[in-house]
């Protein structure tokens, strides 16, 4: 029963997004694909509903939860009825057998070591599902837990996108349907994932090599959140919305911003560490427009930034009116930088990123982008940009550590480095792009 | 042929080479590789898995809306304990003793119960133990 609810309520979510599944550029892609882009605006929309309820003072219930979401679905849904598709007939064909036999064993062995408890991550019963068993009891973000200086390891500040998607399953099959099935969001991320970066690459690459990438990027990031107990944490939220945020900025095409946009504003909305992601992805994209001569690029990196800016800002607000912190106190304090580990810190940094497997996750697209090196263009600075920004980024953020790093190094940085990951496949997946591949009709 | 699909081959044999070590990894493992857990942390480490259990076990025992505070063998243990009290005890009021190694104003001994974890316990007068096994004790202040 348990099980039955916990779906239930998923499916329910996806109902929330399925205006996302209806867009004319979606209407090309496989079913799977479609669902996964219904469950991550499902999720947003929720999202930003607990928020505004928050800010109204409204207990959250399944009704009150639903309301918004139900109210933006059906006028979304109704309004994109009405257009017509622009890509119907050309995604018929299926994805390669060999490749999708790939990206299901790699699914299938992730499953394996959420259901056995190998990768369960601490911070899901140290923090994650402990604020989503508390929202869900309070009926709220519960502003006295927010400002209780003895819950601040719970990360206070933090975007409630993931807790919140916990919290709504155990509306309906309660906090046994946390602890029993929790770990498998990070399933169920990872897999929504998998078919739409499928058809996202099938729109610059011809399908059989689009379909390697994407497998390729399943057994990557399945085996790195495996390794790096990323079981029922926040990453593989993030992940799907940095992956598809990040690609579909790359790809480029006016008809993807919406979907780049929402995504993005998913990565802001999932971990404060979206929030660095998002920023380097837009600045990518701003880099590119500007050495691409376009004389929108501040209004083409407006549209894209718009959405994530105001939905931090949205959240920030929440957290100022209920006297919340706004900064992590468990972080390092900014500033007090010591260069004293500088050497230490690469070397513990590049033994940290094996994901899982000695580090082919990282290589294999390296050895792709050496061989095709010459078609790197201004076209992928988004993803170029984000790899070596995130790694920049903890790089600066490691040298503000007191005494040796290194351990501190190995705790979080096979977790933290799997969007560079993520997008270092996709960048270097688009780099290998032949020019007799064709890019598909869009 | 070769050559237009040596991209393809390129990312499928990376992507197998992935899954064999990834494969051989679980296998290796001494926990099982796809028996389900009963606990959310039952196969990541021994104490952690203690601690839940220990908490769930603590939950019928103080009654609702009862407040308690966490006493452990070291401040690092105290803290994990805390952590997921919170997350278990939750018709409870935690008061803790300490956060993140220092103690808080209160000390925790305002509470009304304590959840010892393992060996450690109050060390006060008028306590009197409420429930007992082997992941540790609960006492009752008496006032």
């Amino acid at each position: 029963m348990t099980a039955t609810l916990s779906v239930l309520a998923l499916l329910l979510v996806t109902v929330f997004g399925a205006p996302a599944a209806l867009m004319p550029v979606a209407r090309g892609f496989s079913w799977a694909a479609r669902a996964g882009l219904a469950l991550a605006f499902g999720a947003l929309t929720l999202t930003i509903s607990a928020i505004l309820l928050g800010f109204a003072g409204i207990p959250w219930s399944i009704g009150t939860l639903s309301m918004l979401p139900v109210v933006v679905a059906a006028s979304l849904t109704w309004h994109l009825s009405a257009r017509t598709a622009v890509s119907e007939g050309w995604a018929s064909d299926r994805a390669p057998l060999i490749a999708t036999g790939v990206a299901v064993a790699a699914l299938f062995l992730l499953y394996a070591a959420l259901r056995s408890g190998r990768s369960t991550s601490p911070d899901f019963v140290y923090f994650w599902a402990a604020k989503a068993v508390r929202y869900r009891l309070a009926g709220g973000f519960d502003p006295e837990f927010l400002r209780w200086p003895n819950a601040i390891h719970t990360h206070v500040n933090y975007p409630p996108l993931h807790p919140l998607t916990l919290a709504w399953t155990a509306f309906w099959s309660g906090e046994k349907g946390i602890w029993r099935y929790g770990t498998l969001s990070t399933l169920l991320w990872t897999f929504a994932a998998v078919p739409l970066l499928f058809e996202f690459l099938a729109l610059k690459l011809r399908r059989s090599h689009a379909a390697a990438v994407a497998a390729f990027w399943a057994a990557a990031v399945t085996t790195a959140l495996a390794s790096s107990y990323s079981g029922g944490n926040a990453e593989a939220p993030l992940l799907f919305f940095v992956s598809v945020g990040g690609i579909a900025t790359m790809l480029d095409d006016d008809r993807l911003r919406a979907i780049a946009s929402a995504a993005l504003t998913g990565a802001v909305l999932t971990k404060l560490e979206g929030a660095i992601v998002v920023v380097l992805i837009v600045a990518g994209a701003a880099a590119r427009d500007v050495l691409m001569q376009r004389k929108t690029w501040a209004l083409r990196t407006t549209r894209l930034a718009a959405w994530p800016a105001a939905a931090l800002a949205l959240w920030f607000a929440y957290l100022l009116i209920q006297r919340a912190p706004l900064t992590d106190a468990t972080r390092e304090p900014l500033g007090r930088i010591s260069f004293a580990y500088a050497a230490t810190i690469v070397d513990a940094m590049i033994r940290n990123l094996h994901a899982g497997a000695l580090g082919l996750g990282w290589t294999i697209p390296f050895v792709i982008v050496v061989f095709a090196v010459r078609r790197v263009s201004r076209a992928h600075l988004p993803g170029l940009v984000t790899v070596a920004g995130l790694l920049a980024f903890y790089y600066g953020y490691y040298l503000h550590a007191a005494g040796d790093p290194s351990v501190l190094i190995g705790w979080t940085l096979p977790r933290t480095s799997m969007p560079a990951l993520s997008l270092w496949i996709l960048t270097a997946g688009l780099i290998g792009a032949s020019r007799a591949e064709k890019p598909a009709n869009l | 042929m070769v050559r237009r699909y040596a991209r393809e081959t390129a990312w499928m044999l990376g992507s197998a080479l992935i899954l064999v070590i990834a494969l051989s990894d679980a296998l290796a493992s001494p926990r099982p590789f796809f028996k389900a857990s009963d606990v959310p942390v039952a196969r990541l480490h021994g104490r952690l898995r203690d601690q839940w259990l220990f908490l769930q076990t603590v939950r019928n025992v103080i009654p609702p809306g009862a407040a308690y505070t966490v006493h452990a063998s070291n401040r690092d243990v105290e803290m994990s304990v805390f952590m997921i009290s919170l997350a278990v005890l939750t018709r409870n009021e935690p008061r803790p003793r300490s956060y993140f190694r220092i103690e808080t104003a209160d000390g925790g001994r305002s509470a009304q119960y304590v959840v010892a974890f393992k060996d450690a316990a109050p060390h006060e007068p008028n306590v009197r133990v409420v429930a007992s096994n082997r992941w540790g004790h609960v006492y009752e202040r008496l006032r």
